[in-house]
């Protein structure tokens, strides 16, 4: 008998100290914890990387930018516009001005409205005169001032979309939801519910959808087949958002609805990754809603995250994908240098020549 | 108007003619051809129009100033001369030529690409087609950054003036054409792609539309640069008013301007 158990030691003696919650979770310091293994494929610094996503997709472009990493932004605005304008426009905030994308769903419909293959049977809202786009309602404060305003934009955010999926090296997209809202005749998916904060709601037209697994999984196979297609060697990394939904429309309490829904998506983005080598998932979820951080990376509001939190995702996204770690400090607005813009600099040199010719 | 002999109108020359309503004019370097034209003679019979301040170095720094206490203050050169214009005649208009030129400061060289907007529905046709579409709230949101001094100025100006016999002048609208400015900064800009006009007019509208939403709040006259007669059928001033580098308007444009003052403070002064 004795002989037996050495002869068939316990299967899991070999296994690396990363298998085990003690020696890995909940005997070392917080900060030390890295539940990344094995990255697929790493990022170089001349790498072209795009974001897309939900909110938390944001603090990755943030870092990648701050961090001297080639982000990828194919509608940048323009130089005339200050940092301020920028912002407040979203432009930069992703790698084309798409605004928030919440679910797998919405990310496929943009490529194949941005390549001409759907179109919309809800294609614009009005709101006291102005145009607002249903698939990014707030991605500018007021809306589009005219019809031609708001086409010659959707125009040129297709064309970035266009050459996002064409050119980018690595695409990051973070699965927000599940929960969505869908034009009940099209199934185009809404990037917000119509009636809240833009659009007026129309029961007739306006459908709950609660995306299952397979659906969301069949999403994201179908959004990087899309883009692969176009562009054969890119590299996807796919992450979940932490954040809990703001309310849910099921007949569930928020807090159930929440798991569901990122139990969803971290099934589906696993299932993915599972069966694609140039396919990675990223724990960020993982990082900062485990109960390692004993919610110690959460605001008070138990749903925004904490900076602290943002930081221990990035540093394992820079130790395992980047091999190096990201700058987390950054220079005070007051003390960057305010340059003078090519106008600015010459309308000054043509106002002091000005003097030159009063010899009246 | 009336082309006469040379006179002198400098402020330091004397008090205003008796009889006659008193104007002064200040601001940056367009008052320079403002000063060309009263030197060259422009009259009016009902009104004197002189200059105070001329000039860029003449009228340096900001035009309005914070204090440690973050209360604003205007720009001393301004502040003195309307003491001045206040001990010589309680009466008098003031006419500010400050500020005017904020829209090419943002936008007179685009570099690449190039960008576009759309200032109304009808406007669709200019658009370039190469050109990077902005939203127009986006390119107002980046002038009233760099226009945001007036805002602070003209209330400023109001309280320090003591009355509200106070005109805004507006810059006026570009040329059609960017020969001159090409030529003009062909060294020092070289390389660098000038706005084209189409787009420099936008910006134009724009500024004015800031400017006057600013004189309104502040209950100051506003007189915009587009005088009938100095402006073709498209808006764009021509060319005989323009001075070879392209921004600056002559003296014959000064001399309408001049005459577009006169009667416009004539006209409040009779009712």
């Amino acid at each position: 008998m004795a002989e037996d158990q050495v002869g068939n030691p316990c299967p899991y003696s070999d296994l690396p100290e990363t298998s085990f919650w003690r020696r890995s979770v909940g005997a070392i310091p917080l900060q030390d914890i890295d539940p990344v293994l094995n990255p697929k494929f790493r990022i170089s610094a001349r790498d072209r990387v795009a974001t897309a996503g939900s909110c938390f997709a944001q603090h990755i472009a943030r870092y990648l930018r701050n961090s001297g990493f080639n982000y990828f932004v194919t509608e940048p605005g323009h130089p005339i516009l200050p940092e301020h304008t920028l912002k407040d426009f979203n432009y930069g905030t992703f790698s084309a001005r798409f605004g928030n994308i919440y679910t797998p769903r919405q990310l496929v419909q943009l490529f194949e409205r941005a390549y001409g293959l759907r179109q919309p049977v809800d294609d614009v809202w009005t709101d006291n005169g102005a145009f607002v786009d249903p698939f990014r309602p707030f991605i500018q404060p007021h809306g589009f001032h005219c019809a031609t305003e708001f086409h010659a934009d959707r125009a040129q955010h297709f064309g970035a979309v266009r050459e996002m999926v064409e050119q980018s090296d690595v695409f990051v997209f973070t699965l927000g939801l599940t929960e969505g809202w869908e034009n009940a005749v099209d199934g185009t998916v809404y990037a917000i519910c119509p009636g809240c904060g833009a659009g007026v709601h129309d029961p007739a037209q306006h459908r709950f959808r609660n995306f299952t697994v397979d659906e969301a999984t069949a999403d994201i196979k179908a959004a990087i087949a899309f883009m692969k297609a176009r562009n054969p060697g890119l590299r996807v990394l796919l992450t979940v958002s932490p954040v809990p939904l703001i309310a849910t429309f099921e007949n569930r309490h928020v807090l159930a609805a929440t798991t569901y829904s990122k139990s969803v998506l971290r099934v589906a983005a696993q299932t993915v990754s599972d069966c694609d080598t140039r396919v990675d998932y990223f724990p960020s979820f993982e990082i900062i809603t485990s109960s390692a951080s004993r919610g110690a990376y959460f605001a008070d509001d138990l749903r925004e995250v904490e900076e602290i939190g943002v930081q221990h995702a990035m540093r394992c996204f820079f130790r395992n994908y980047i091999g190096k770690q990201p700058k987390l400090t950054r220079i005070p607005a007051e003390r960057t240098p305010v340059m003078p813009t090519t106008s600015e600099r010459l309308n000054d040199l043509v106002c002091d020549e000005q003097r030159l010719e009063d010899l009246l | 108007m009336s082309k006469g002999g040379p006179v002198n109108n400098s402020v330091s020359e004397g008090n205003p003619v008796a009889g006659k309503i008193a104007a002064f004019v200040f601001g940056h370097s367009h008052v320079w051809s403002v000063r060309r034209a009263l030197k060259l003679g422009w009259q009016h019979p009902d009104i004197k129009i002189r200059d105070i301040i001329c000039g860029t170095k003449e009228l340096p720094g900001s035009i309005v100033y914070h204090l440690a206490n973050g209360e604003p203050q205007l720009n001393a050169v301004i502040l003195a001369a309307l003491h001045r214009v206040a001990a010589m005649d309680a009466n008098a208009w003031l006419v500010s030529m400050v500020g005017g030129n904020d829209y090419n400061r943002l936008g007179m060289f685009s570099g690449s690409p190039s960008f576009d907007f759309v200032v109304d529905e009808d406007s669709q046709a200019g658009l370039a087609a190469d050109a990077m579409v902005l939203p127009k709230a986006a390119v107002q949101e980046a002038l009233k950054s760099k226009t945001e001094t007036l805002s602070a100025y003209f209330p400023l100006l109001t309280q320090m003036a003591g009355h509200k016999r106070i005109i805004v002048i507006g810059t006026s609208p570009p040329n059609a054409t960017d020969d001159l400015l090409v030529s003009h900064l062909e060294k020092a800009a070289k390389g660098t792609a000038i706005t084209p006009a189409r787009v420099r007019y936008k910006l134009w509208l724009i500024q004015n539309q800031l400017m006057l939403e600013h004189c309104q709040a502040a209950g100051i006259h506003f007189l915009k640069g587009d005088y009938p007669g100095t402006v073709d059928a498209d808006g764009y001033t021509l060319k005989a008013f323009m001075k070879s580098d392209g921004i600056h308007l002559n003296e014959d444009h000064a001399s309408i301007l001049l005459d577009t003052v006169a009667g416009y403070i004539a006209e409040r002064s009779n009712g």
